[in-house]
Order: structure tokens, then C-alpha cells, then sequence
């Protein structure tokens, strides 16, 4: 790394598919590097692994590929990463984490969303055993990491009290998600609308999702990258489709968080909370969700027997104009530019940035 | 009467399905044994990805690969046509489907869970393959005569996620599982704190380290051993023999599937020991007094509690008294008063 040149930086994350909420933090964190003139390249794994990938997942034993895919990623992420040397290499999630292993020569930072022998264990039925090798596989990959990122306080203390990883709490900081600027905001209505937008895995509870649609005396519209699988559900989600970015916000007055009940949910962060905040959206969340207490101006906690009397009192005029103008004070706080600084800073100061660089 | 039992993969106590049929014979009636596996399950998963499978769904244009379930009455149905049974009792809704034809046939499910929601809660869920299942739970739900239950709230839940199946709510009956008397334990308040040395899933092991750590009372494990896990502590120490417990702790998952799986509770009480469990475990009424409720917050409180004199005195004559009140026969009456009403 020599002095007057910004960080080569690699940003390596499993899915490149701009449509889920979970590529948002990559973005930005591209974007702003960039402003701050270093080089980055974000790479992913191809689609048709992708796709292979979820089908291992369906399909029973026996007819799984012998390879572990994450290897196969690994092998070529490795291989691009070798094309051109590079100062830091950020992986996000720990299938991309795998070639944080590797022998890189760079800074290695492990940005770690989600806990995933945690996830598996709070999914249906799991078996121990394949929890149990998620968890070395994850320990292996945030022992290689020279910087671990965790999304949010309550998730940091969570991780620093139950991961039982030797050498983690040294190297875990803090990066809460942010949001981007928007040119438009949340209006009053006289017919309110409620949203939610995101996917529809377990962990965001569709079920829930359904039994809210079911309940509420206002509608609630549903926005994903794909249309949930709704025929099971007590009552059918309102899905209205995709959109590219979240200007759509604005046309709504209340924005929905629905979430799984277990012990890594309780602690991790929406990603959808600060865009909901942005456009100055006041926001109804499971009161088991800690990060949505941390803005009680603006954020209003639910049970499914309390859902009906929030989001009427919410939607009381004078409280409303108060909550919507409190998000948007709270996003201002959330913006990328700021949760972003001090990883940026840390990267920078790591990879001994030299002095003519700005 | 002759009677088909289908056992079915999904679990449950281990003794019910003898009890069962020890209960149907006594009764004088005629019972054969179907069991369908975890193994059948797996093969017929395989089986719908097999060639033949896969060029018959190109030739046909059928927009799906067969249901496993449907592969696995292919393979039941001639099994069952041979023992020619006047009613079949299934176990599960995947025992329950194979014997879903002939029409004539009458049918009774002991359903504990529910398929579809299981399937919803995996990652990648195929959303025509969610829609069958959920089509197929529905078919089974719609032509049986009897849905039992162990718990109410299954029976709830079951309402909840079929609410367009008619009738449903009056075809339920609950029918909890028995106590099976085993070996029991010298209980005495001042010994330890005992919990199972082998954890399953439902059991939350990662809430059961957290609780353990938390303990001031000597902590034992008791029963065969399960595999060390490095994402887990190692458990506490074995009971020695003849070694005496105080009260048995039960930990488990808190979502609305878990909840109502645990085995648990009737475990300690075959034992003979009094059960701590957490207050969002489904427990059968009946055992409730020999229960004392924690929560995550206040447990070191609700332990405390537990160990009251009065309290602990009166929670150790409750299971002494279940162990020999709760048997399969008592608990298993309604479900076996049903099937002589079909």
C-alpha cells in the first residue's frame, strides 16, 4: 500500500442480486469507499451456483453434489482475488466468509450478518450435528478474519455473551444498517396504508405477516423480490411486487416489521427499519425486537392481541405528524454515510493508508 | 373390529403406539402394524427426483415432480389392501395420507403436527411444493372421522392453520399421552438439579447451557449420553447410581410448532421427580401440578420458589401420585371410545 493511493478493496459476498435488502449495506459500502476515492470491486458467485446451491438444499441426501459449494465459491473467489492483489478483502455473510481463509494478504474484515449455525437451530427441526459443523465452519472463518463487523448493538452483545469463539470480542465492531437519502417522504392520509417490504423467509414470519393482514383494519401491502408462498397462511398477503428502489415508501403511512420469535431475532436488526425511518414512516414492531425500543419516538411496539389498538393510535393525526417527523430526525442519525465511518476509518487506519491520500 | 395402526416418522412418545394397541386388544379387537419410516420417507423423497420420474413429468407436462407423500401411498397401498382393515388409526399426517383410499375405509389421525408449517419454516421453500403439501394435509384432514390430539392447543393450532375445513373444531377429541413407570429416583429437596444428558432440538440446548450457567444448585445429567457439541458447553456431570434428584429441568423452544413437542415433562414424571419447565411449554393439564413454571427473566426466583418446603413437598407427592393415575389406559379411553363409536 503506498502513500497517495486509495485501498484496492474487494467486497465478496455470496449473492450480487441487487433486489434483496440484505445487498443494501454492500452498496453502500461500495459507494462510500468510492467517495472517498479507493478502488473497489464487488464480486459474488455466479447465479447457476446460486440456484445449485438451493437446490442442495431441497434435495434429500444422496443426490447432494460431493463438493461443499461454499468451497467451490471459495476456490473462485480465491482465484479472481489473486488477478489483481488487493488491500482489503470485506466478506459478507460467512459463505463468502470461506475465502477469508485463504492465504489473501489483505486485510481480512468478516462482515457478519447473521450468526448461521444460530439461524439453522432456530429453524425447523434441525439436526445438532449439522448445527454443530456450521459452528466450526463459522468459528474457522471468524478466526481468519482480522476484523469482525457485527450489524447492531443488541446483536454485538448477544455475540459477545453466547459465540463461544476464542479471540471474537477483541476483533468484533459495531456498524449499524443505515439508509440513504430519499426526495420523498410519508404523507397523512385520510385512508391510511400500512407496509411491508422485504422477503418472506421464516425468520421474517410470514405467518405472523398473515395473521396481521387478517386482523388489521387498514390494508397492509406487501413488496419483496419474490411473491411470497402464501396458500397455507390464515389470509393471503396483499403482495404488490418488486420495486427498485424504495420511493414507494412514501405513498404509505405506517411501516410494518414482522419477525420470528427466537433468541438471534430478539437481537438483530431490520434492515428495512431505517429505510421506514427515511421516509419518515413511524414504524410497528414485535415488542420482542430490541432494536425497535431504541427509537421510542417514532417506533411502537405490537403483539398480535395489541396490533388493532397501535396502529389506531398511531394513526391518530397530531401523533402521527409527531412520529413520522421523529423517524425522520432518527434516520438523519442512521444515514450510511455516518454508520459506514468508523469501519471506513478502521480500514483505512489498518491498511496504513499513506499520507497523501485524502 | 380389524384395524390397520399406521405408525408414522414424525415421533411422538415412544411407548404410544404399543399402548395403543395393547389398549385396542384388550378391548378384543384385531390390530395389525404399519410403520412408515424415516427411511420410507427419504426414499420416497429420492423417488420423486428419480429418471423416470422426472421424464414422466416432461412427457406430461405436469408442472411439478410428484409429491413424496403420493410416492409413499403408491408403495403402502397394496400393504394395506391385503390386511383389509375395517378402520385405519394413523399417526401423523404422512401415515395418514397413505391410507387416504379407499374411501370406504374409515379413518382416524392422531396429529401432533402440521406438516405445511414445518415445510414453511425451512429455508428455500418451494412454494408449489408448500401448496401440495398443504393440499394433501387438508384431503386428510377433511376425510378423517377423528382428529386426537395430545394437547388442546395443537388442536388449536390444527383450527388455525385449516380454517377451511369444515367441521374440524367438532371432530377433535384430546387424547394426551400416558405415564410409562420406569425405574424411579430418590427425590429429596436438597439434592440436585437434574436435566437429560441426551438433547434433541425441541429441547433448546443452547437456553439450557444458558440456564445451567446460571444456577447456584449443584446441576447433574442424567440418562444415556448424548454427542458433545463444540457450540454447547459440556453438560454437567452423570447422577451417580442411586444418587438422588431434586426436580427434573425441562428447557424448550417457545415457538408455537416447538412448544407443543416436548417429552419431557412426562419424562421426569416417569421418573418420579418434579418437573421445572418453562411457562410457555404445552404440558397436559393433568401433569400441571407437578409442575413448577419459570420464566427466562425471573428464573433464578422461580427456582427458588420451586424449592419452598411446602411447595417442593407438595410437587413430590403430585408425580408420586400421577405415576400410578396416569396410565396409557386412563389417558388413551377417549381415543379408543371413538373408534368403537365409527
Amino acid at each position: 500500500m503506498s502513500a497517495g493511493r486509495g485501498l484496492r478493496v474487494a467486497v465478496v459476498e455470496l449473492s450480487l442480486d441487487l433486489r434483496s435488502g440484505t445487498a443494501r449495506p454492500g452498496q453502500a459500502l461500495e459507494r462510500i469507499l468510492r467517495e472517498r476515492g479507493h478502488e473497489v470491486r464487488r464480486l459474488g458467485a455466479d447465479p447457476r451456483f446460486l440456484e445449485r446451491l438451493r437446490r442442495r438444499e431441497r434435495v434429500p441426501n444422496g443426490l447432494a453434489p460431493s463438493r461443499d459449494p461454499d468451497l467451490a465459491l471459495a476456490d473462485h473467489l480465491e482465484q479472481t482475488l489473486r488477478e489483481q492483489p488487493f488491500d482489503v478483502v470485506v466478506a459478507r455473510g460467512i459463505h463468502a466468509g470461506r475465502v477469508l481463509e485463504r492465504d489473501l494478504r489483505a486485510l481480512r474484515v468478516l462482515d457478519w450478518p447473521n450468526v448461521s449455525y444460530i439461524e439453522e437451530y432456530s429453524t425447523s427441526e434441525p439436526d445438532l450435528a449439522r448445527v454443530d459443523q456450521l459452528f466450526r465452519r463459522e468459528r474457522a472463518v471468524v478466526q481468519a478474519a482480522d476484523l469482525v463487523v457485527s450489524s447492531g448493538t443488541h446483536l454485538t452483545q448477544f455475540i459477545e455473551r453466547q459465540v463461544p469463539i476464542e479471540g471474537l470480542v477483541r476483533k468484533l465492531i459495531t456498524v449499524p444498517l443505515g439508509c440513504d437519502t430519499t426526495s420523498r417522504v410519508a404523507r397523512p392520509s385520510a385512508t391510511p396504508r400500512i407496509v411491508y417490504a422485504g422477503s418472506y423467509y421464516p425468520i421474517q414470519d410470514p405467518y405472523l405477516l398473515s395473521r396481521l393482514t387478517g386482523l388489521s383494519p387498514f390494508p397492509i401491502d406487501c413488496f419483496g423480490p419474490r411473491a411470497p408462498a402464501d396458500q397455507h397462511l390464515p389470509s393471503r398477503l396483499a403482495y404488490r411486487g418488486y420495486a427498485a428502489d424504495e420511493t414507494f415508501l412514501a405513498d404509505y403511512q405506517v411501516g410494518l416489521i414482522t419477525v420470528a420469535r427466537d433468541r438471534l431475532r430478539e437481537v438483530s436488526p431490520a434492515t428495512k427499519l431505517p429505510y421506514y425511518l427515511a421516509h419518515g414512516l413511524p414504524v410497528l414492531f414485535p415488542s420482542w425486537m430490541r432494536e425497535g425500543h431504541d427509537f421510542p419516538a417514532c417506533a411502537m411496539p405490537y403483539e398480535e392481541s395489541t396490533f388493532v389498538s397501535q396502529v389506531r393510535q398511531m394513526l391518530e393525526p397530531d401523533r402521527w405528524l409527531r412520529m413520522s417527523e421523529a423517524a425522520l430526525v432518527a434516520a438523519e442519525g442512521r444515514r450510511w454515510q455516518r454508520t459506514l465511518g468508523p469501519l471506513v476509518a478502521a480500514l483505512e487506519s489498518r491498511s496504513n493508508v499513506g499520507p497523501g491520500f485524502r | 373390529m380389524r384395524i390397520a395402526l399406521i405408525d408414522g416418522s414424525e415421533g411422538g412418545h415412544p411407548d404410544r403406539s404399543s399402548a395403543l394397541r395393547s389398549e385396542l386388544e384388550r378391548r378384543r379387537h384385531e390390530v395389525a402394524v404399519l410403520s412408515v419410516t424415516a427411511d420410507d420417507v427419504a426414499t420416497a423423497e429420492r423417488a420423486r427426483f428419480s429418471l423416470s420420474s422426472r421424464l414422466t413429468r416432461r412427457l406430461t407436462g405436469a408442472p411439478s415432480l410428484p409429491h413424496a407423500w403420493d410416492v409413499l401411498a403408491r408403495g403402502f397401498r397394496r400393504r394395506l389392501a391385503a390386511l383389509a382393515p375395517e378402520l385405519v388409526l394413523a399417526r401423523g399426517a404422512v401415515a395418514a395420507f397413505v391410507a387416504i383410499q379407499p374411501a370406504t375405509t374409515r379413518l382416524i389421525v392422531e396429529l401432533d403436527r402440521v406438516a405445511t408449517l414445518e415445510l414453511a419454516n425451512g429455508w428455500f421453500v418451494d412454494a408449489l411444493d408448500l401448496a401440495a403439501t398443504h393440499q394433501r394435509e387438508t384431503a386428510v384432514l377433511e376425510r378423517a372421522s377423528v382428529v386426537a390430539v395430545t394437547h388442546r392447543d395443537g388442536g388449536q393450532l390444527l383450527c388455525e392453520s385449516f380454517p377451511g375445513v369444515r367441521g374440524l373444531a367438532t371432530r377433535l377429541i384430546e387424547a394426551p399421552d400416558g405415564i410409562s413407570p420406569r425405574d424411579g429416583l430418590p427425590v429429596n429437596r436438597d439434592a440436585a438439579i437434574v436435566c437429560p444428558s441426551r438433547l434433541v432440538h425441541v429441547d433448546d440446548p443452547l437456553l439450557l447451557a444458558a440456564l445451567v450457567a446460571r444456577l447456584t444448585r449443584t446441576v447433574r445429567s442424567f440418562g444415556p449420553p448424548g454427542p458433545a457439541y463444540s457450540f454447547l458447553p459440556a453438560p454437567p456431570e452423570p447422577l451417580g447410581v442411586g444418587e438422588a434428584a431434586s426436580i427434573g429441568l425441562v428447557t424448550g423452544l417457545s415457538d408455537r410448532l416447538s412448544r407443543l413437542r416436548s417429552q419431557r415433562p412426562g419424562q421426569w414424571i416417569e421418573r418420579g421427580i418434579p418437573i421445572l419447565a418453562p411457562h410457555w411449554l404445552a404440558i397436559d393439564g393433568a401433569l400441571e401440578p407437578a409442575v413448577a413454571r419459570y420464566s427466562e427473566a425471573t428464573f433464578e426466583a422461580d427456582v427458588e420458589a420451586a424449592f419452598e418446603p411446602d411447595r417442593f413437598a407438595r410437587l413430590k407427592a403430585q408425580v408420586q401420585r400421577l405415576r400410578t393415575l396416569r396410565s396409557w389406559s386412563s389417558t388413551l379411553s377417549i381415543l379408543v371410545d371413538s373408534i368403537e363409536a365409527c
